[in-house]
């Protein structure tokens, strides 16, 4: 019997999340992990999901990122997911960063609302990020992001 | 009933204070608000700051129609339960988000037929009428909604590859 593979969701809250959640029918026989900054997110997944909260933060407030930051490598380090999964935003850039140093798959879906240009994150994201996309086709370029599609 | 939104913490009072205004003269109409942390609260309608996803969702359920702002997660939860929305985009410039996204959102959905669009709060009133009187109009929208397949075969293909 193989063991099932395991996939890390992570996101800020609201329309990221949101975005995420629909991802799933691409990970349908995976354990689905989820780290988000809004901790009542955690009783709206399936009850084979796991949920993990960590800390908000923006841009702005250094030590709160760095509080962030630690709290999603732990994160990383305790469930050993094989795939990292965000929409974005800063808990996302450091789940790429810190997912592409310990040899995990990495993939940044930009949010859709983001449709005149990239988002802060998504742009930071994309060197860390295996498969680095957008969700609109006239963002993409040759070197990346690349566009598949959307969640809507 | 009329769930208005505004979507997240941040307030969004251009958007509550124009539905609080049509709300004083349409007493007949039950209308809830999510309208963030705002000092401002509307007066002719109840409302709270912010609310578990749990409620979020059965607000929505209960809804005839939505009014919000132009951000994803309104719009995806009115597209699931298919609901009519009336969206007011944010403007980075007022500060009520950090950039104009919410306008190339609004304006990329303002062909969903559930979905009506205002640049402006002094339209929120008039446009608000419109829709309560179409409600039965907006029951046969069939606005194409699925998670891309390509999208989903793309990360199935590099995670499988």
């Amino acid at each position: 019997m193989t063991r099932p593979r395991r996939v890390l969701f992570v996101s800020s809250s609201g329309g990221h999340w949101i975005q995420l959640r629909r991802l799933r029918p691409a990970f349908e026989d995976w354990i689905r992990l989820y780290a988000c900054t809004n901790p009542g997110y955690g009783s709206t997944t399936e009850s084979e999901e796991r949920f993990f909260a960590v800390p908000e933060a923006s841009r702005w407030n250094k030590l709160r990122l760095v509080r962030q930051a630690g709290a999603v490598l732990w994160i990383l380090l305790r469930t050993r997911p094989e795939v990292v999964v965000s929409t974005g935003a800063s808990p996302g850039f450091f789940a790429m960063l810190f997912g592409r140093l310990l040899g995990r798959k990495t993939i940044w879906v930009d949010s859709i609302a983001n449709m005149d240009e990239l988002s802060l994150s998504g742009q930071q994201a994309g060197r860390f990020a295996d498969l680095w996309l957008t969700q609109w086709a006239h963002l993409a370029r040759p070197e990346g992001p690349k566009y598949f599609g959307s969640v809507v | 009933m009329i769930f208005v939104t505004v979507g997240s913490q941040l307030a969004f009072d251009r958007l509550v204070s124009a539905v609080d205004d049509w709300a004083a003269g349409r007493p007949d109409v039950a209308i809830f608000g999510q309208v963030g942390d705002t000092n401002q609260p509307p007066v002719h309608f109840e409302s709270v700051s912010t609310m578990s996803p749990e409620e979020y969702q059965r607000r929505f359920a209960e809804a005839d129609m939505v009014v919000g702002h132009a951000g994803m997660g309104t719009i995806i939860a009115a597209l699931e339960q298919r609901k009519p929305l009336l969206m007011l985009p944010r403007l980075g410039s007022l500060k009520e988000s950090r950039n104009d996204n919410q306008v190339g959102t609004a304006r990329h959905f303002r062909s969903f037929a559930l979905f009506e669009v205002v640049e402006s709060e002094s339209d929120v009133a008039e446009r608000i009428d419109q829709m309560l009187a179409n409600l039965e109009g907006y029951r046969s929208a069939e606005d194409s909604f699925g998670v891309g397949d390509s999208l989903i075969a793309a990360i199935r293909a590099f995670v499988n590859g």
